[in-house]
């Protein structure tokens, strides 16, 4: 039993990170109604350049994070306008698009590869003392992370309650032409929710990067099994829904690690599978009609 | 001299497996739509249900472990391939084809190409995980003596021979009927829906046949080289063959052959013989960076590829004889109304069926089989979107054979209703009534079969299908129609391909569009593709018509021509549904009249009555 | 039929056709196959006089993807030898040179290209690799070219194969598991936790090593396979130390043992003594496990048993001075991996020196006798020792910078195992006190 309250703590950590990449992945599909599958390749950057900041600059691990969240928001933006809206004003129909964000994962990963190399690296992070709590074990850094999870979607929370922006967002999300027919300036909610999604991707990618220890060119790409896993929770496209889906699939992955530990992808595969059989847009699909036109 | 000719006949074996398995995803994709990222696991399942069929049973005492080990003659291990790829396939296809969109079935079948390479690995009584399986024997490579050279041109010819199959498989069934339904699919899932398409089921049956397809090359692959490992299936070579159609060309099979040799054949293997600049790494990156340039350039600039899927030029096949003398253009402009009638007048035997224009010598028996008007009855019926009431109870009932206008300011909720009805979408609560029976509901490609045909509010032509192709995709009852119909070959189909091109053709001809027969829906103006959008769904044999705003961005020549042909429809007894902002449209068409408004009904009559009623004159003033 | 189609139906046609017909020639020659078509084109002649041309070593691995730093080890052993070897006056007065081809770790690939390799390298007179991955389908090619093939595979299935072209330069794995099991309880372990991944070797190597340890009187507390890369193994590292075992004994990938290690020193406020198998030694696994623990920590308690070589000696300096020339990581100097590949690429040298034939029809059978060990036989250390002892009409024992690596009947090495430490301050792997031969077994 021990055991398993164990895994309970380990797997909120990994559920943190989880939140963080999956809340940024469906909110950006939500507003913009794109499924970009260069995420992970984003989440990947962002890693980088905390490294960097952390080896060049000497900032300590959670300045490094910000310019790995900044950098995150920057590469999210750039690819939006400059490679992605270009597509779809040409008409590119929807499924065509997801080979363009395939292209765009390729070159980012190859060109990160040329760079880095092929070899491992880490941030190199002390270890700390062993902190536990209702039996379950964490260290400063991993409750940090957790604290940060919960803060970031406390705050996209306050943003969509309460401000204008996240109104907006909403808004589009749920029927873009309509926002933008009681003028709504869509562009600009678009451009927000690509920085905001950016910005998530770079904490998650940072924080993925710490969790593991050492982190390469292909880290963020191997981690759009979880992400998508727990964004189909909610009806992709609902913020809500994909935390959720990090928390079941965070714990159930780590408590089924006690029975199994190739159990471990097994499981958010099966969690992803048995969702789609049973509700094949999301477990929260009654919110929102998907939407056949992009907006982005 | 003779290592350069095992290297050709290699590279020979390599193109044939690799065209068959482009053939496999050109059908998947190209011509069905379906975004199959999951597929190079298909072609590993080939390799291994061939290998494991092929092989004895696992040798425990070197610790090798896989499953079956049936040990049986060729070709059965490659048919046990095509068997394991399509039940893999099917399998899959359960719940990676269920949601709506694309791009989210491709998301789910990449993920699921990579769970399928952990388990492999870890599951190693399967296949015996990573270190694979090994010691294939090659086809009759004992008992023929050719030696090794004559086996490798042995090989080459067996290779071509199933290449041969492959095509007249892959030709058989996208130059079908079927084939059009699915590139229909491709174009529009949810017009082809509408049209009684069961997109599902069909996606699931090019899926499974692609899986096959894709398998079998995966056989011939590992009979060739004797070994497999998870090693050789990386989700990344998925992309590359998706690469190679987009630049051969979509949709056809040549196209998919030139992808194969040009990105699988050359681009792939000339970098090797350029010296090295540059680390392995570093090369390999560039390469595969280049790749991702290499599809965003052809999206970009060639999204057709180099070989584009040819145009049916179905006019040609037009029956003698059903043409029509097409009513000549007066050289006076004259009135829309009296060339309307002129319409009319010149056509004096034309039976008046339900659906409208309808070829001389079919008329009458169209007539016998027609059933009589039919009976549309909607009870409180309800459905909701983020807290906001789109159609509140609504219930109302439409006189049979009369076309009914259902008007109400913006947001009213009208389009919905029309949706809830045609079953696009699922109501929260209330009936949907045909004929008395409650089809509430049910899907729209049933809602279809039962003869509700709704078009849609933005013009949902297939636009890579000619407009003849897009008139006789949405005719029901083809032989050819379905997968096995299609398998049956062409003679099977010709009979009723025959006759719904006289149909068509015409349709085309009573509306005036004959010269754009042969011409892209996609291209079309505006107003023209509205008129395809009609006449295919009176091609569909509708019982009940539900038109969704038909005259929305159509010049007022047009409009009265889509009055004209709205009117006769409602005097050949059809019962229509008409959703419309065009009021004087609305007046001129429509016996009666149902406003909503906030997704209540708030009144009925006609236009007259309607007029002098306070609440709806303050409802389109206030909406 | 449309015209498209008729066309397509030839071009089948026609090229099974034109296949067939050249099957049938090729067989109706092919009692002439075996000997002409037996090398590469360009094949060389039976005698080593006439002309100087050099010779090709083809270094066939992946130098991409997560095996690449085999193709690494490999690339610098053929230049290092080759430099030996042509400063010695090369191979009967051939120079040899080095070329590469990567078959990318793709058994699929790397079909073609060792085809290619066969039609493009010029007097192709051995081959060295490929990996594991990748030997199940280019071994028969090779063996159809009759090209020796060196490799350091580990898979024991290998164990009694019998093509006269395959040359394991290293140990089986079928060994490594006993060593690593009487290593372990040697230094005094009884309760181990075993943690492999579930690719790699696990598959060979868990069963016997189970077996070894528990006939040496030592209990497993836990054991685990892992999947490599995922983003966590807390709770499987939770289960381990719950077992409180007294040592890790397995095999992990780089990236995997990195996360692993880095999170058993979190949980645990430090490590536990870690035994690993030759995995740990390759080039890739120290750069990632090394800073994500901390280098001191790894220092202190990581150990990995892998084949010993000489590490010192006119052998190993000689292998060590050629390293240094061809600017290779000094890192792989002490790799014995790279050592055995050296050595066996002289060895061939020497082979085909004893045999006075470039022709590998003819010289492949001397390949053992060169480090063969036979009473009255000269040492020698060097390739030019070797030339000049041969020159002299003497009988050779070719013992290099790995050791003696004396070749079993089905073309195995079996070599002694050591245990390996990693040193900060010579930023390499040294080793320890070797294992007694066939330790464990």
């Amino acid at each position: 039993m021990s055991q398993i309250v164990l895994s309970l703590g380990f797997g909120l950590v990994t559920a943190s990170i989880l939140a963080l990449g999956a809340v940024g992945f469906t909110l950006q599909f939500g507003v913009t109604n794109l499924f970009n599958l260069a995420f992970g390749e984003t989440m990947t950057v962002s890693a980088f350049v905390a490294y960097l900041a952390m080896v060049s600059l000497h900032w300590n691990l959670w300045w490094a994070m910000a310019a790995g969240g900044a950098a995150g928001m920057v590469l999210s933006l750039l690819i939006s306008r400059l490679v992605y809206l270009p597509f779809l004003r040409r008409g590119t129909s929807q499924f065509a698009m997801v080979m363009v964000t395939v292209a765009v994962s390729f070159i980012l990963k190859n060109v990160l590869q040329i760079f880095s190399g092929a070899t491992y690296y880490s941030y190199q992070l002390p270890p700390e003392r062993p902190i536990r709590i209702l039996g379950m074990v964490f260290d400063a850094r991993q409750l940090t992370i957790i604290g940060l999870a919960a803060a970031s979607l406390l705050g996209l929370h306050l943003l969509f309650k309460y401000t204008r922006l996240g109104k907006a967002m909403r808004a589009t999300s749920d029927n873009g032409p309509l926002a933008r027919s009681v003028g709504i300036p869509t562009d600009r909610v678009v451009s927000a929710a690509w920085l905001l999604s950016g910005l998530f991707a770079g904490i998650a990618g940072v924080a993925l990067a710490v969790d593991l220890g050492t982190f390469g060119s292909t880290t963020g790409g191997s981690y759009l099994l979880p992400i998508v896993a727990a964004a189909v929770f909610g009806s992709v496209g609902e913020p809500y829904g994909a935390v959720l889906g990090a928390l079941v699939i965070g714990l159930a992955s780590e408590v089924a690690a006690n029975y199994d530990p190739q159990l471990k992808d097994v499981v958010a595969f099966a969690i992803l599978v048995l969702v789609l059989l049973l509700r094949p847009d999301g477990l929260r699909a009654g919110r929102v009609q998907m939407r056949a036109e992009v907006t982005a | 001299m003779s290592a350069f000719l095992s290297y050709a006949a290699t590279l020979l074996v390599y193109l044939g497996v690799n065209t068959i398995a482009c053939w496999g995803l050109n059908l998947q994709f190209g011509v069905g739509g379906v975004m199959n990222f999951a597929f190079i696991l298909y072609q590993a399942m080939g390799a291994y249900i061939t290998a494991v069929l092929t092989l004895p049973a696992a040798a425990t005492q070197v610790d090798e472990r896989y499953i079956l080990g049936w040990h049986l003659p060729w070709p059965l291990p490659l048919a046990g391939a095509a068997v394991a790829g399509a039940a893999l396939a099917l399998a899959v296809g359960s719940f990676a084809l269920r949601p709506a969109r694309r791009d989210f079935q491709a998301t789910v079948m990449l993920v699921v190409s990579i769970i399928a390479a952990t388990l492999v690995t870890s599951e190693q009584g399967w296949f015996n995980g990573s270190q694979g399986l090994f010691g294939i024997p090659q086809p009759f490579a004992a008992s023929l003596g050719l030696g090794i050279d004559g086996y490798y041109w042995f090989f080459v010819a067996v290779t071509a021979g199933a290449a041969l199959v492959a095509l007249l498989g892959t030709d058989l069934i996208t130059s079908s009927p079927w084939a059009r339904k699915l590139r229909a699919m491709r174009e529009n899932a949810d017009a082809a829906a509408a049209l009684g398409v069961n997109v599902r089921a069909e996606s699931i049956k090019a899926y499974v046949i692609g899986g096959a397809i894709a398998a079998v090359s995966g056989g011939l692959l590992v009979e060739f080289i004797g070994a497999w490992s998870p090693a050789a299936w990386g989700t990344g070579e998925t992309f590359i063959f998706f690469v190679a159609i987009i630049v051969g060309g979509l949709g056809n099979n040549f196209g998919a052959f030139l992808g194969a040799f040009l990105v699988l054949g050359v681009f792939l293997e000339l970098p090797t013989y350029l010296p090295q600049f540059a680390s392995a790494n570093t090369e390999e990156s560039l390469q595969s960076a280049a790749i991702g340039v290499l599809i965003l350039a052809f999206l970009w600039f060639r999204p057709q590829g180099i070989f584009p899927e040819r145009r049916r030029r179905l006019s040609r096949l037009v029956p003698a004889g059903v043409t029509e003398p097409v009513v000549t253009q007066p050289t006076v402009v004259q009135s829309a109304a009296t060339e309307s009638a002129a319409l009319v007048r010149d056509r004096p035997q034309e039976q008046r069926g339900p659906a409208g224009a309808v070829p001389r010598t079919q008329a009458p028996a169209a007539a016998a089989t027609r059933a009589p008007s039919a009976r549309l009855a909607v009870s409180e019926l309800r459905r909701g979107f983020g807290g906001v009431n789109a159609v509140d109870r609504l219930s109302f009932e439409l006189v049979p054979g009369q076309a009914t206008g259902l008007i109400g300011p913006n947001g009213a909720g009208k389009s919905t209703a029309l949706k809830l009805i045609a079953g696009a979408i699922a109501p929260a609560g209330g009936q949907v009534l045909v004929d008395g029976t409650d089809v509430t509901g049910q899907p729209a490609y049933k809602m279809a079969r039962l003869g509700v045909i709704r078009t849609f509010q933005h013009t949902s032509e297939f636009a890579k299908l000619t407009v003849l192709e897009n008139l006789i995709a949405a005719a029901p009852e083809q032989p050819g129609g379905t997968l096995g119909g299609a398998l049956l070959g062409r003679r099977h189909a010709r009979a009723r391909q025959q006759e719904l091109l006289g149909e068509a053709w015409a349709l085309l001809a009573d509306f005036q569009l004959t010269s754009l027969a042969d011409t892209y829906a996609g291209r079309l103006s505006g107003g023209q593709r509205r008129l395809v959008e009609i006449m295919r769904s009176l091609m569909a044999r509708p019982r009940i018509l539900l038109l969704d705003e038909p005259m929305a961005g159509v010049n007022p020549t047009l409009r009265l021509t889509i009055e004209e042909h709205m009117k006769r429809l409602r005097d050949g007894g059809l019962t229509m549904l008409m959703v419309e902002h065009e009021l004087g449209s609305v007046e001129r068409v429509c016996d009666s009249v149902i406003v909503m408004a906030q997704g209540k009904l708030l009144a009925t009559g006609t236009m007259a009555e309607l007029r002098g009623n306070q609440e709806v004159v303050s409802a389109y003033l206030a909406g | 039929m449309t015209l498209m189609r008729k066309r397509w139906l030839a071009a089948c046609a026609l090229t099974a056709a034109a296949s067939i017909t050249a099957a049938g020639c090729s067989s109706s020659s092919s009692g002439g196959s075996a000997g002409a078509t037996g090398s590469s084109g360009g094949t060389a002649q039976a005698s080593g006089a006439g002309g100087t041309y050099p010779l090709t070593a083809g270094v066939l691995h992946a130098f991409t993807g997560q095996n690449a730093f085999f193709g690494l080890n490999a690339q610098n052993s053929c230049k290092a030898a080759a430099v030996q070897i042509n400063a010695a006056g090369g191979i009967m007065g051939h120079p040899l040179n080095c070329s590469d081809y990567d078959t990318k770790g793709d058994p699929a690939d790397a079909v073609p290209v060792t085809q290619r390799m066969l039609v493009s390298a010029s007097h192709l007179v051995m081959v060295v690799g490929p990996d594991g991955s990748d030997i199940p389908s280019v071994l028969p090619v090779l063996e159809q070219a009759k090209v020796p093939e060196l490799n350091t595979v580990g898979d024991p299935r290998y164990d009694t194969q019998t093509s006269p072209d395959f040359w394991r330069l290293t140990p089986s794995d079928s060994t490594q598991a006993p060593a690593l099991a009487y290593y372990t309880r040697n230094q005094g372990y009884t309760k181990i936790a075993e943690v492999f991944t579930s690719d790699l070797s696990a598959q060979t190597t868990t069963t016997p090593f189970q077996n070894t340890f528990s006939k040496l009187g030592g209990t497993i507390v836990k054991a685990l396979t892992v999947t490599p890369d995922t983003t966590s193994y807390q709770t499987e590292v939770a289960a381990v130390l719950a077992a409180h075992p007294q040592a890790i004994v397995g095999e992990m990938d780089a990236q995997t043992a990195a996360t692993f290690l880095s999170e058993m020193r979190q949980q645990h406020g430090g490590l536990i003594p870690v035994i690993m198998t030759q995995r740990a030694i390759q080039g890739d696994w120290e750069p990632a496990v090394g800073p994500a623990i901390g280098v001191p920590t790894m220092a202190r308690y990581v150990t990995a048993i892998a084949p010993a070589l000489q590490a010192s000696g006119t052998a190993f300096t000689a292998f060590s001075t050629a390293l240094t020339s061809i600017k290779a990581n000094q890192f792989q100097a002490k790799n014995p991996f790279v050592a055995a590949t050296y050595d066996g690429i002289v060895t061939v040298a020497l082979a085909m020196d004893m045999a006075k034939s470039t022709d590998p029809g003819t010289f492949v059978a001397d390949i053992p006798k060169v480090t063969a060990p036979a009473s009255g036989a000269t040492v020698v250390a060097t390739y030019a020792q070797g030339v000049a002892a041969l020159k002299a009409g003497k009988t050779i024992d070719y013992v290099g910078a790995a050791g003696a690596m004396v070749f079993n009947q089905y073309g195995t090495a079996n070599r002694p195992y050591a245990p390996w430490t990693y040193s900060a301050a010579a930023h390499n792997w040294l080793m320890g006190t070797l294992l007694p031969v066939n330790a464990g077994l």
